[in-house]
């Protein structure tokens, strides 16, 4: 976990996983396989349970009318999707300390 | 889609053993989990940012008989999505 000791990175990551063997060219490969994967099942909608880790989904946010904080102009602001990751109790307990 | 679902599809894309994908990505979850803990952040470019989030004590409510309760001071983890991920499920 070089550069930034605060920051942990996808080359970080495939340099973990290549402690079980694999070149850690061929793990990038394969940590870049796993997020992509999730990000196409949140395209199409689907949720992602983790077990262990938690879960990602997309929320539909209502269309509202809001305000241009500088002029004070009314604007539409329209419905929206967004995404929420819910921890897992077990990443909750870890945490927490 | 579950734990098992994702193994079969990496395994299926990059023709490992799913035996051999199943322990990368436990790896993978316990590397991002370390790392949290340890108070690091965890940037995967392309969808988003774990983070841990550090929560003050407060006083809270129970909902159902209102008596105020302490809710001691904890860090909790938390997701920001990354712009292509925002954009990808409009």
């Amino acid at each position: 976990m070089r550069k930034k000791e605060q920051t942990v990175t996808k080359a970080d990551l495939a340099k973990r996983l290549s402690e079980l063997g694999l070149s850690r060219r061929y793990c990038r490969r394969i940590v870049d396989y796993f997020f992509s994967e999730i990000s196409d099942a949140l395209r199409k909608g689907e949720i992602i349970h983790l077990v262990g880790f938690g879960s990602f989904r997309y929320k539909v946010r209502k269309p509202r009318r809001g305000r241009n904080p500088k002029t004070g102009a009314a604007v539409e602001v329209p419905q929206k999707r967004v995404i929420q990751f819910r921890p897992g109790s077990w990443l909750k307990k870890k945490i927490r300390k | 889609m579950t734990k098992v679902e994702l193994i079969d599809k990496v395994a299926e894309g990059l023709g490992l053993p799913k035996r051999e994908i199943e322990k990368m990505l436990e790896k993978l979850i316990s590397t991002i989990q370390n790392a949290l803990k340890a108070g690091q952040k965890v940037s995967v470019a392309g969808l988003g940012t774990f983070v841990v989030k550090e929560k003050k004590a407060r006083i809270a409510r129970n909902p159902k008989t209102g008596d105020s309760v302490q809710v001691p001071a904890k860090r909790a983890p938390k997701f920001r999505p990354g712009k292509e991920l925002k954009e990808i499920v409009q």
